[in-house]
């Protein structure tokens, strides 16, 4: 089989388990939402409608990235209660193609919350993007692969330390820190039509490649670290 | 008995080393006192003489803790050895950074607070700087959370991703505040430096790389020695892998 | 002797003091770290 082949292997596996289950997906849903109502709280989105548009995007991605930090924390338990970890040890398929699936999964489903969020965001806040609208299509997956591929790569690097909820958070968010200003900066500024997001799409571009990369090439060091 | 004194005495080469560090330590805090003062500051921007040297090191720490964390993972099956040693370094360095980091934080603060009335900003130098405090911060904690063999591997893996983090974090921020343009704490090393302030500028920057080096010796060697005892508390029963997983 | 009138001198003596506190007081608890942390021999195995 095939590289892709094995990579689509896996991420069917991934949807089908979450499909039958659908635990993660409620969750983050449910999550997004409060997200939303709590966020709305601080604010008030009617009277200021300028300040609204220039920290929207902002909080709809501080929203996906706690949905997305739930998610992430789960998303390897399945492989550790089942002790797919050791089994793929064993196997002669490439451990990365374990990984890209995985984080494959993860992308499709927090694409989802946001297809779901989004249009939420844009109702509950009375948003209507200023600038290209378009171009929050190429945005936000850009921008949500860029924290799904650090996150699952640091969710499988947590699974063997002993606080692993909270580590996840807390070694993600600084490496994902460019990412988070590319994707916030481009959102704000299709949303306000101030700035052009063009350098932020770069940004992402870059950033997305640069750690894709990082993470194919030592998640099987990750994998045989108790070696 | 006499094993006892062997391991507690402190060579003499590094007790000349320490010497001669608090001498150059010296040397840095009179010039920093006499250099003269400075037009709209003061005597505040003596800080500066501390500042500048703390900050410039807690970027080449870093990269130390990078390279030996690369050497870790380069060398972890083909020269164990030799790996854990570069797991000590990087270890070592890693402690350092965080430790130089903080001190360039807390003196930018005060000194900021006192000259421009704000604590903080998020400009990119600072924003930059207290991102690489909170990455090494997280290896530190990594390293804390995990144990056995896999403490190494996961930090080393860690540290790497930091490393290619810290250029790319100061690229973004930069681009973000030409696009807004912020208030930029501290002419500092921009704005052009007194020549007369430039013996106190490299005396600090000397005593402060001296005893950077200093410690980051005393804690590589304390890490070795625990690596020591963990070796032998092991006892002789560090199996090798299993005949399955030898056939590949 | 110790200027600490003003805001501007007060902060400089708590920078230095800062760096000073930081600096040698990590020193000092590698110090007794390196102390208590005995190169292993084989002699203390028995």
């Amino acid at each position: 089989m095939s590289y892709f082949g094995h990579v689509l292997t896996h991420l069917r596996k991934d949807l089908q388990l979450e499909w039958r289950a659908r635990e993660m997906i409620n969750g983050m849903l449910f999550f997004a939402l409060l997200v939303v109502v709590v966020f709305s709280l601080a604010f008030d989105p009617t009277s200021y409608p300028t300040v609204t548009r220039q920290i929207s995007g902002g909080l709809l991605w501080v929203g996906l990235l706690f949905a997305s930090i739930t998610a992430l924390n789960q998303s390897w338990a399945r492989e550790l209660h089942n002790h797919v970890m050791d089994a793929q040890r064993l196997s002669p398929a490439p451990a990365s193609a374990l990984f890209l699936g995985k984080a494959l999964s993860n992308l499709i489903f927090v694409s989802f919350i946001e297809l779901v969020l989004a249009p939420v965001f844009a109702i509950f806040y009375n948003l209507h993007p200023l600038g290209q609208a378009w171009l929050l299509l190429l945005i936000l997956p850009l921008g949500t692969w860029g924290l799904t591929v650090n996150g699952t790569f640091f969710a499988a690097l947590s699974l063997r330390t002993r606080n692993r909820e909270l580590l996840l958070p807390l070694v993600l968010c600084p490496i994902a820190m460019p990412a988070l200003l590319g994707m916030i900066q481009a959102t704000t500024n299709v949303l306000t039509g101030e700035l052009e997001p063009g350098l932020w799409i770069k940004l992402l571009v870059g950033y997305d490649v640069v750690f894709t990369i990082a993470c194919i090439f030592l998640f099987e060091t990750v994998l045989n670290a108790a070696d | 008995m006499n094993n006892r004194s062997q391991t507690q005495r402190f060579p003499l080469w590094a007790s000349l080393y320490l010497a001669l560090t608090f001498a150059v330590l010296a040397i840095g805090f009179y010039e920093a006192m006499t250099a003269p003062k400075e037009a709209t500051m003061g005597n505040l921007y003596r800080v500066f003489f501390y500042h500048f040297p703390h900050t410039i090191l807690s970027f080449v720490f870093p990269y130390m803790n990078c390279v030996a964390a690369f050497l870790f993972l380069f060398w972890r099956r083909s020269n164990p050895a030799r790996a854990l040693k570069a797991d000590a370094f990087a270890l070592a360095s890693g402690e350092i950074t965080v430790l130089y980091a903080s001190v360039g934080l807390a003196t930018g603060m005060l000194w900021g607070r006192a000259a421009w009335g704000i604590w903080w900003t998020w400009d990119p130098r600072l924003t930059t700087y207290l991102l690489l405090w909170l990455l090494y911060v997280s290896y530190l904690l990594l390293r804390k959370l995990t144990t056995g063999d896999q403490k190494a591997v996961l930090s080393a893996v860690l540290a790497i991703f930091a490393a290619i983090d810290i250029p790319i974090c100061f690229m973004s921020i930069r681009w973000w505040r030409t696009q807004h343009p912020a208030p930029v704490f501290g002419g500092g090393a921009d704005s052009g430096i007194d020549p007369h302030m430039l013996p106190a500028v490299f005396w600090n920057l000397a005593a402060w790389a001296m005893w950077g080096a200093f410690v980051l010796g005393l804690r590589y060697t304390i890490e070795r020695r625990r690596q020591g005892i963990v070796a032998v508390e092991a006892g002789p029963v560090v199996a090798p892998a299993s005949p399955v997983l030898e056939v590949r | 002797m110790i200027p600490f009138s003003t805001l501007s001198e007060r902060h400089l003596v708590y920078a230095y003091c800062a760096v000073w506190i930081l600096q040698f007081g990590y020193g000092t608890w590698l110090a007794i770290q390196w102390r208590r942390t005995r190169k292993k021999t084989t002699e203390q195995s028995g």
